[in-house]
């Protein structure tokens, strides 16, 4: 074994193979930092061109591309709040609150530094595991994964801050918004309302980037101030090197997130989406100041930064050791096998174990090189934060809209987005948690799925296998541990409340609820003309979701109620009188409709630069000149990252279809 | 029929009219897109892939060929963009894996049928059905499935082919089994029999060579029940050419019921749901409509990679077969032929899938 990981170190830095390690790098990092692109666009359009290499640079060209962009891809989540990735959603909710109280370089510095050592971690981890881990990955068929779904939704708790029984309801709509679209057993549709977009389900980039970045951008083209609160003059510290010795300070919670994260991509099909989730949640709950969270809690970024990449060496382990995809990253890697004429599974780990090792050495070596190199733009790219909002923000919506039209390439995605931007911001300043929803989101269709091939497989039976009694008593003691602290947190008035849930506006959380009751009763309504087994898991969870909500209306109204007469409705702190906020974020929603309208009837390509130059000149009120050089950046970018590099299905706009004939 | 010859015609006749610097003009310096309606990574995408990597110098003009993956609701977000958005101007075209099932009985989500399309080429595939050899009593060969007191059958969606040609075959064989389905992929189910959630799966030829017979037939877990081969001249199935050393699901059923041949209407309910599937696999597609002379290169581009040894030599490592590439003509007949299945054989099938969960 010794000899096979010395020849696939001495494969991994022979020429060519280290030559297309440090493409892959610097590919990565640009896949990684654009939202819109990322690790499995990367993948996709590069597998192509390792058809004439040999498997070792073939895989140091991949590798080396796959292992950063979870590292750059926090970039965005930090500097304005929009994740570049789905890996680097949870990375926002603290990241962000980070860079807005000026200190952006720390949690770079943080977040470069552990997406370093997870994925140094999950590399060693992947070379040393691969002979031992054959049961433990046999071993979780889908019972246990509908288990580690049901451990998952425990983490709401953790995530909903003092606010539980919202946590808990949200958590119930995102169950709910995962049910639209084709059932897992029978091809009906499911609350698809005719609509062709609907049948594969609401994609999560575009529901991501609604309910957590557009509430910011509303945040700053109302307030027009710097994303940074505080100005650059008066930051002393927070800077790299202070991120850098976090890690090292929270190193206990750095291990287990890795080793988290490690977990999560042995298990097939689970990938970075999932794990920087888990690990932010087990950060929360395992912490006993949580006061913090999602306010700019360091810890918030270690977690899921770690998790992001040490899951890259646990993804591997399944797909070069069985030829079973640990996320849709290596299931494309899979073909990378294929186009080798390699065979995933007892070759690799006896005949060309030395190109496995070579995997091994390729995941360290570009995690290490790719952090340095962030490190060293880090004080240029923090400046960002200090820049006037109205200059930045036409730049930031160009990437956020280009971010959910590459999820599916349709118009329907612009539309998501901004639903579920509004929703965002409705739930912001209403005070109800966003992260549960998005956890609800994403467990939802794994659970339905395992629920139903495991009681087809297994009848009840799979409830007594041994690792289902295992997470079983998990998931009680989750529940026992975060009953009890929040019961504490309740008692302890002097504690500042977790999570992004704030003290909103009573009357508007009141409509919230009542809102989400009623979509509840319509989805309930509707279910019952399903099949039994098509209706089962979308009434499971929205009957206890409609009480839990009914509940949320009666607390709400009695706050409402007990609120005095004339009473100040609670704002967050720093914009303007309320008339004029509410019509400039009715505003910047017109924009963004107007953008989809414009698109439908120009298309992209005119309707994306023009939107730019607009903004900036009558937004902004800045002259033709600056309006008319950024428009002419904003179109390059378009043509040359998103036509060439990446070549994108742009909207055929009616306009331009007629004109052509 | 008339359709074939009108196309075949006017095939001929775009040849011969329009000059070769002409349909070069056409396609020089444009980029072509190719949708593919599987995701990334899929067998689908990865035969598209190499495609779209060769294709290029076999268009006249030599365009660039991009892909595009649009997957979901099985492989219908993608027909359904291809037949409603994408432009007939000759420069797209869709790789799709198809499902002949949905063709046959409708489907909520299909917009656009196949046979709307225009229909540019097919890539033959027989079906390998296989089971693991440690299914109670224990497997030594093939026929042994025949004492088995009840295998789990893995599969995709209820109305899927993959599904429904499988069922219907332990069906007539007699084979008691429970069908377990709602996988999302055949990779899913790959894993799933090989974590013992269930003994007996099918996959296309790719996933077969490529993946299930080093990893698990090699290793001694799971040996090839029967292929499912296209059809042959006059109603017989014989073996494929591309994998001759598994026996037809024919020579199956009477290797186990000696002087007997399948029959009866759920045989033939399995032969209309896998015929089509196993005779074309992979579709060419270009939008309804599209002109004729972007119909005849492309058609005419796909005949000439089919020659090209770097593109088979580069197929063959992947998929670890030779591809048997299906005309465009050829594929006109195998999608009319669909049009034949009679009313009580899609009834048939519609209940069949619709009772198939709630069997005990």
């Amino acid at each position: 074994m010794i000899d096979a990981a010395v020849a696939g170190l001495i494969a991994a830095v022979a020429w060519p193979a280290v030559g297309y390690l440090f493409l892959g790098i610097a590919l990565g990092l640009y896949f990684g930092a654009v939202p819109g692109l990322s690790g499995l666009t990367g993948m996709a359009i590069l597998l192509p061109f390792t058809f004439g290499m040999d498997p070792v640079s073939a895989f140091s060209f991949l590798l080396g591309m796959y292992a950063v962009t979870t590292t750059s891809d926090s970039i965005t989540a930090i500097l304005i709040g929009v994740p570049a990735g789905a890996a680097a959603q949870a990375t926002v909710l603290d990241g962000y609150p980070m860079a807005k109280r000026g200190e952006a370089g720390r949690a770079f510095g943080a977040a470069f530094t552990c997406s370093a050592i997870g994925g140094v971690l999950g590399g060693l981890f992947m070379g040393l595991s691969i002979p031992i881990v054959q049961p433990l990955v046999l071993s979780f068929a889908k019972p246990e994964f509908f288990m580690l779904g049901l451990l998952g939704l425990t983490m709401v708790g953790s995530l909903s801050g003092r606010s539980v029984l919202k946590g808990m309801t949200v958590a119930g709509l995102g169950l709910l918004l995962s049910q639209i679209g084709y059932a897992e057993q029978i091809a009906i549709p499911r609350y698809w309302f005719n609509t062709t977009y609907l049948l594969d389900g609401l994609p999560l980039i575009p529901v991501v980037l609604g309910l957590f970045s557009l509430p910011e951008l509303v945040a700053l083209a109302v307030s027009n101030r710097s994303i940074s609160d505080v100005p650059r003059a008066t930051i002393s510290g927070g800077g790299i090197m202070a991120g850098v010795k976090d890690c090292f300070i929270h190193w206990w919670l750095l291990l287990r997130s890795a080793v988290i994260g490690m977990y999560i991509g042995i298990l097939p099909a689970l990938g970075p989406t999932i794990a920087d989730w888990v690990a932010y949640g087990h950060a929360v709950q395992s912490a006993k100041d949580k006061s913090q969270f999602g306010k700019g809690d360091v810890r918030g970024v270690i977690a899921p930064e770690t998790a992001n990449n040490s899951v890259k060496g646990g993804d591997l382990v399944p797909t070069v050791a069985f030829g079973i995809p640990g996320s849709a990253a290596m299931a494309i890697l899979l073909g990378a096998f294929l186009i080798q004429g390699l065979t995933p599974g007892p070759e690799m780990l006896t005949t060309k174990l030395h190109i496995t090792f070579s995997m091994m050495w390729t995941l360290i070596f570009a995690n290490i090189i790719g952090a340095l190199l962030l490190m060293a733009w880090a004080n240029q790219l923090q400046k960002i934060v200090f820049v006037p909002a109205n200059l930045i923000l036409p730049g930031i919506t160009f990437f956020v809209l280009i971010g959910a039209w590459t999820a599916g390439n349709n118009i329907g995605d612009w539309i998501t987005l901004i639903v579920f931007g509004i929703v965002g911001l409705v739930m912001k300043r209403a005070g109800w948690p966003r992260a549960p929803l998005i956890l609800g989101f994403i467990l939802g269709r794994i659970m339905e799925n395992s629920l139903h091939i495991s009681m087809q497989a297994y009848g009840m039976d799979w409830i007594f296998r041994p690792i289902c009694l295992a997470i079983l008593a998990a998931i009680v003691i989750t529940i026992f541990y975060a009953v009890r602290s929040h019961l504490r947190l309740k008692r302890d008035t002097t504690t500042v409340e977790v999570s992004d849930a704030e003290a909103g506006e009573p009357k508007l959380s009141l409509g919230l609820s009542i809102a989400i009751c009623a979509l509840l009763v319509y989805a309930i309504v509707t279910a019952f003309n399903w099949p039994p087994t098509v209706r089962l898991f979308p009434l499971a969870f929205s009957i206890p979701a409609l009480l839990l909500a009914v509940f949320a209306v009666y607390f709400d109204w009695r706050t409402v109620r007990l609120a005095p007469a004339g009473a100040p409705s609670a704002e967050p702190a720093g914009f303007g009188g309320f008339p004029v906020e509410l019509i400039r974020t009715f505003n910047f929603f017109a924009w963004m409709v107007g953008v989809v309208i414009a698109t439908v009837l120009l298309g992209q390509h005119i309707v994306m630069p023009a939107f730019i130059a607009l903004y900036l000149l009558v937004w902004g009120g800045y002259g033709w000149k600056l309006a008319l050089s950024y428009a002419a950046a904003g179109l390059a970018v378009l043509v040359v990252l998103f036509d060439y590099m990446s070549p994108t299905l742009w909207y055929p706009a009616v306009l331009l279809q007629w004109w052509n004939g | 029929m008339f359709r074939r010859y009108l196309i075949a015609s006017v095939a001929a006749l775009t040849a011969a009219v329009i000059p070769g610097s002409a349909l070069a003009q056409m396609y020089k310096g444009k980029t072509v897109t190719m949708i593919i309606n599987y995701p990334a990574g899929g067998p689908t995408d990865i035969e598209g892939r190499i495609i779209a990597h060769h294709l290029p110098a076999h268009i006249p003009g030599k365009p660039t060929v991009i892909v595009k993956n649009m997957g979901g609701a099985g492989g219908m977000i993608g027909s359904n963009f291809l037949g409603e958005i994408a432009k007939a101007d000759g420069e797209t075209f869709g790789f799709f894996t198809w499902n002949p099932i949905a063709e046959l009985l409708g489907d909520p989500g299909m917009r656009v049928r196949f046979s709307a399309f225009e229909l540019l080429a097919g890539v033959e595939n027989p079906v390998v059905v296989y089971v693991r050899k440690d299914t109670p009593p224990g497997l030594n060969t093939s026929a042994d499935l025949m004492k088995t007191k009840e295998v789990k059958a893995l599969s995709l969606d209820t109305h899927n082919t993959n599904t429904v040609h499988q069922a219907l075959a332990l069906d007539v064989l007699g084979v008691k089994f429970k069908a377990v389905t709602g996988y999302k992929g055949l990779k899913e189910v790959e894993t799933a029999i090989l974590q013992n959630e269930g003994q007996l799966a099918n996959s296309s030829l790719p996933g077969w060579r490529a993946s299930i017979e080093p990893t698990m037939a090699k290793q001694g877990i799971v040996i090839p029940l029967w292929q499912v081969a296209p059809p042959g001249k006059g109603g017989t199935y014989p073996r494929s050419k591309v994998v001759p050393e598994i026996q037809t699901f024919e020579e199956y059923y009477a290797s186990v019921n000696p002087g007997k041949k399948p029959s009866g209407v759920p045989y033939q309910a399995m032969r209309a749901a896998i015929d089509a599937q196993t005779a074309m696999f992979r579709t060419f597609f270009m939008p309804p409509k599209t002109n004729k002379a972007a119909v005849v290169t492309m058609r005419a581009a796909i005949e000439s990679l089919w020659k090209d040894e770097a593109f088979l030599k580069d197929y063959a490592k992947a998929v670890r077969s030779d591809p048997v590439l299906v005309s465009g003509q050829e594929g006109e007949a195998i999608m009319a032929s669909l049009a034949s299945v009679g009313p009580d054989i899609r009834t048939f099938l519609k209940d069949y899938g619709n009772d198939l969960p709630k069997r005990k």
